[in-house]
C-alpha cells in the first residue's frame, strides 16, 4: 500500500519564506556546556560548535501548537503524513565559515524529496530538507539535507 | 604540520549522559519532543523502553571526535552522520573515527566516525572531510 498521495508529493519543492537568527554568545555557551564541550573557544561562546546549528532554523510557536509528542504540530497537519511518530535520520552539511556570536544567519529551508520504504517493523516515510544559510554580508555559512524519518 | 596518516585512528570518548545533561541539550537546541524527557510516554505511546538520547547529539559527539583531535590545526568541511539504531538513557556509549584516506595531497582527508553501544553495536555511523591548516 503506498502510504504517500499525489498531495504528499506536491510538497517537494515547497520552499519556505527566510528565517533571520541573530546567534549569541549565551546561546553558544549553554549549547557547549550541554554536549561537554571540551574547546575554550566554544565553553566561553567565541565560536559555535559545528553541530550547534541543529533545530535553527526550525520555526517557534507557542505551547497550545505543539502536539501531543511535544513537536511542532503545524508541520504534521500540512504534511498530513498516515504515520505520526518522528525520528532524527541523520544529516550532511557542507560548512564554509565558521559562527560567531553576532552573526547574523538567514536560513531558506526547502522540501528536497520524500519517499517511503519498508522497515524492520514497519513502513517508513523519509522526509529529506534542505537548509541553505547565508549570513548579513551574503556569504555562504552552510548548507545542512535533513533527514527525518516518519514511523 | 599536523600528521595525518591513513588508518590512524581518532582518539575514542566514553559518554554517559544523564537526565539533566539531556535536558539541557533539548533545553538548548529547543526540542520539546517527549521521546527525550518523559519516560511514561517515551514507553507507553511512543513504544521505546527508555528514554531516547537524540541522534543529533550522537552527531555532535562525532563531530567533536574529529574537532578535539584536529585541534584548530584544521578544520571540518563536509559532516554526514546517520541513526543506525536508538540509543537510550543509560546507554555508556564511544564515539571515535579513523582516517579512511587522503583525497589531496597531504591537504585534505577523509574520515570514517562512529559512535558504538557498550557491546560494540554501531547506533551512529558518519564521516567527515576535513582540511589541515599549513601552520
Amino acid at each position: 500500500m503506498e502510504l504517500l498521495t499525489r498531495d504528499h508529493k506536491k510538497l517537494i519543492g515547497k520552499v519556505q519564506s527566510p528565517r533571520r537568527v541573530v546567534i549569541n554568545r549565551i546561546d553558544i555557551m549553554k549549547y557547549a556546556i550541554a554536549t561537554e564541550q571540551k574547546q575554550k573557544k566554544y565553553l566561553e561562546g567565541d565560536e559555535a560548535p559545528l553541530m550547534f546549528i541543529f533545530n535553527l532554523f526550525n520555526p517557534l510557536v507557542s505551547l497550545d501548537a505543539l502536539g501531543q509528542d511535544g513537536l511542532n504540530a503545524s508541520e504534521y497537519l500540512e504534511l498530513n503524513f498516515p504515520l505520526k511518530k518522528v525520528m532524527a535520520g541523520g544529516t550532511k552539511i557542507n560548512f564554509f565559515k565558521s559562527i560567531y556570536p553576532g552573526d547574523e544567519l538567514i536560513g531558506v529551508s526547502k522540501i528536497k524529496n520524500l519517499y517511503e520504504k519498508k522497515g524492520k517493523s514497519g513502513p517508513l516515510i523519509f522526509l529529506i530538507k534542505q537548509v541553505t544559510v547565508n549570513n548579513q554580508a551574503n556569504h555562504d555559512v552552510y548548507n545542512e539535507t535533513q533527514t527525518i524519518i516518519y514511523r | 604540520m599536523f600528521k595525518i596518516s591513513v588508518n590512524q585512528s581518532l582518539p575514542e570518548r566514553i559518554h554517559k549522559p544523564t537526565n539533566v545533561s539531556l535536558f539541557l541539550y533539548n533545553a538548548a537546541v529547543w526540542n520539546p519532543h517527549r521521546i527525550h524527557y518523559d519516560e511514561t510516554y517515551t514507553k507507553s505511546t511512543e513504544g521505546h523502553p527508555k528514554l531516547v538520547i537524540d541522534g543529533p547529539l550522537l552527531g555532535d559527539w562525532m563531530a567533536q571526535c574529529v574537532c578535539n583531535w584536529l585541534d584548530d590545526q584544521g578544520e571540518i568541511f563536509e559532516f554526514e552522520y546517520r541513526n543506525t539504531q536508538a540509543a537510550y538513557l543509560g546507554d555508556t556509549l564511544k564515539s571515535g573515527g579513523k582516517v579512511l584516506s587522503c583525497i589531496e595531497s597531504q591537504k585534505e582527508f577523509l574520515l570514517e566516525l562512529w559512535v558504538k553501544g557498550s557491546n560494540e553495536n554501531i547506533v551512529a555511523i558518519g564521516s567527515a572531510k576535513i582540511s589541515i591548516s599549513a601552520k
